[in-house]
């Protein structure tokens, strides 16, 4: 009877400290079922640390120079401000702005063009593109199965040292998964802890009545393609979704992006080319332009006058989470990483 | 003829041992070996550099009823050497098996052992396992490097690239993949690099199926 009791206790503490579930832990009330499998790939805080090791290394690069975190910064809610275009290896420069990587766990397809269909096999492209981080995932097998740090990790993430790229793949995607942003003034008022003043209030309702379609609460994206009526820039050509499916409907379609963060993740679009958010306002009330290939949801425009922009950019950055910014567990792991290499 | 009994000491020996289903790849007629130069019937130079595919769901029937359940994905790497599948049922009269991954695993996310991406049959700028990746140089292409890049893949309409294949069982169990045939596939005369699900790629997977037949 005592051995059972103690196995059962034991059993206990190791689900405390092995299994972590995700509805549990990460998931907000007000959210909607996640789209990730998690029993494909159950979460573990080893799993989490050694995923968010490997976010930070700069070993996953050629020239060991580039992390995830490089064009995917914390302080920018895991997207990037310095470039308008990712920043690889070598100084190289992608064709693409770095989305923010907020609330994965409920995204079905990744990439501005829907290339990837499960967030297990996102991090092969960056890995692989010459202008970003320019090795194979063979490659960084072969150098973290060598390094001294990440065999003990492995392990205890694992079971064994052994590295493989099933392993670091699924890591990767548990620290992802772990990115989630539902701490915002806009989730407070939601959970009712909170209350929007006037001017968010009229700004919510603009928000409804004009962009809540697309910016779908309360992920603030459907996760759709669309074509928000962009000129294509002639210097990069870049025709979008259309790359990947070859439908002449899908061109210059790009994922709607989520609009959480928005504070931290300028510049906007696809290809960075807006500034700030009046640049992006001025595009949908004033500049569109009504072709035939644009979404048909904006072809009336968006007449709005200064006060409803104002209102509607007031209640945009109620969409702002700076205890996701400032997480400490989504941080540079100085404990794993620092002089370790 | 006599290529094949060098093919058939190369891959076959295990025949006399046990019940084996055998696949391999030939190229001028003889097993192929990737690097080296052959010329073949059209006194075409051709050299393969790489040649490896996923067959999965591989099946034995005894009467059309199946005596074993459908294999995982195995990944066959022709540059080294034959498959050899030894667990064939001392009954069975049939087999069948399909060339390439189907939806369900590609969309399950990372895999591991065959499965995994380390092994070069996975695209990374979209998702999806390469099904079949053929790789080439030929003397009398025009094309810059003479080559053949032949990255079939794609899982969903209208560029699923799967292909399924069946056999009544013969004594020897020996199964070719005729790469003479399959580079010579209409679709090569125009288009020497394939490397995304398209129509094209549609076509030379029916052309790769065809191209494995039973060693007579």
């Amino acid at each position: 009877m005592r051995i059972a009791a103690g196995l059962f206790l034991l059993s206990m503490v190791m689900i405390s400290w092995i299994g972590l579930q995700f509805d549990e832990v990460y998931s907000p009330p007000h959210f909607p079922k996640p789209a990730y499998q998690f029993e494909e790939n159950p979460l573990t805080r080893d799993g989490i640390q050694l995923g968010r090791a490997l976010f930070y290394d700069n070993l996953l690069s050629a020239n060991n120079m580039v992390s995830c975190a490089s064009c995917h910064s914390v302080y920018n809610a895991f997207a990037h401000t310095d470039h308008a275009l990712s920043h690889g290896i070598e100084d190289r420069i992608g064709k693409r702005n770095a989305p923010a990587l907020i609330n994965l766990a409920w995204q079905k397809r990744f990439m501005w063009d829907g290339a990837i269909h499960h967030l297990d096999m996102q991090a092969l492209a960056p890995i692989s593109h010459r202008d970003e981080m320019g090795s194979s995932i063979a490659e960084v097998t072969q150098k973290l199965q060598a390094s001294k740090v990440y065999p003990p990790l492995f392990e205890a993430a694992w079971g064994s040292p052994e590295v493989t790229g099933e392993r670091v793949l699924k890591s990767l995607s548990q620290f992802m998964l772990t990115l989630v942003s539902a701490g915002s003034k806009y989730d407070r008022v939601k959970l009712h802890q909170a209350q929007f003043t006037e001017q968010e209030a009229r700004g919510y309702e603009v928000f409804k009545a004009h962009c809540n379609s697309c910016h779908t609460e309360p992920l603030f994206t459907s996760n759709e393609f669309k074509n928000n009526g962009l000129p294509v820039n002639q210097a990069l050509n870049d025709m979008g979704r259309y790359g990947i499916t070859q439908n002449i409907d899908d061109s210059l379609c790009f994922k709607v992006p989520t609009l959480r963060n928005l504070k931290y993740t300028y510049p906007y679009m696809h290809d960075g080319r807006f500034e700030t958010l009046s640049e992006v306002l001025r595009h949908y009330t004033r500049n569109l332009r009504n072709t035939a290939k644009q979404d048909a949801q904006l072809s009336q425009g968006f007449p709005m006058g200064g006060n409803a922009k104002v209102d509607l950019t007031a209640f945009l950055l109620t969409l702002s989470d700076s205890a996701f910014v400032f997480n400490p567990n989504l941080a540079f792991p100085r404990e794993i990483l620092l002089n370790n290499h | 003829m006599k290529h094949w009994i060098f093919f058939l000491v190369l891959f076959g020996n295990s025949l006399m041992a046990q019940k084996s289903f055998i696949l391999g790849a030939t190229l001028g007629n003889e097993p192929v070996q990737c690097g080296k130069w052959v010329v073949n019937k059209q006194n075409d130079s051709l050299q393969v550099n790489r040649c490896a595919m996923y067959l999965s769901n591989l099946q034995f029937f005894e009467n059309g009823k199946p005596l074993t359940a459908p294999e995982k994905p195995i990944l066959i790497n022709f540059c080294n050497g034959a498959f050899e599948f030894k667990q064939v049922p001392q009954n069975a009269d049939s087999v069948t098996f399909s060339v390439g991954i189907d939806s369900l695993i590609q969309t399950a996310g990372a895999m591991g052992g065959d499965l995994d991406p380390v092994n070069g049959m996975y695209w990374t700028w979209q998702s999806g396992y390469i099904h079949v990746k053929v790789e080439a140089q030929t003397s009398l292409l025009a094309s810059e490097l003479h080559s053949i890049v032949c990255h079939l893949g794609g899982y969903s309409a209208p560029f699923n690239t799967n292909r399924m294949k069946g056999f009544k069982l013969n004594d020897k169990m020996l199964y070719r993949l005729n790469l003479d045939q399959f580079l010579a596939a209409e679709s090569f005369t125009t288009v020497r690099k394939i490397m995304s699900p398209s129509l094209l790629a549609t076509k030379l997977s029916d052309a790769f199926i065809d191209s494995i037949s039973p060693v007579r």
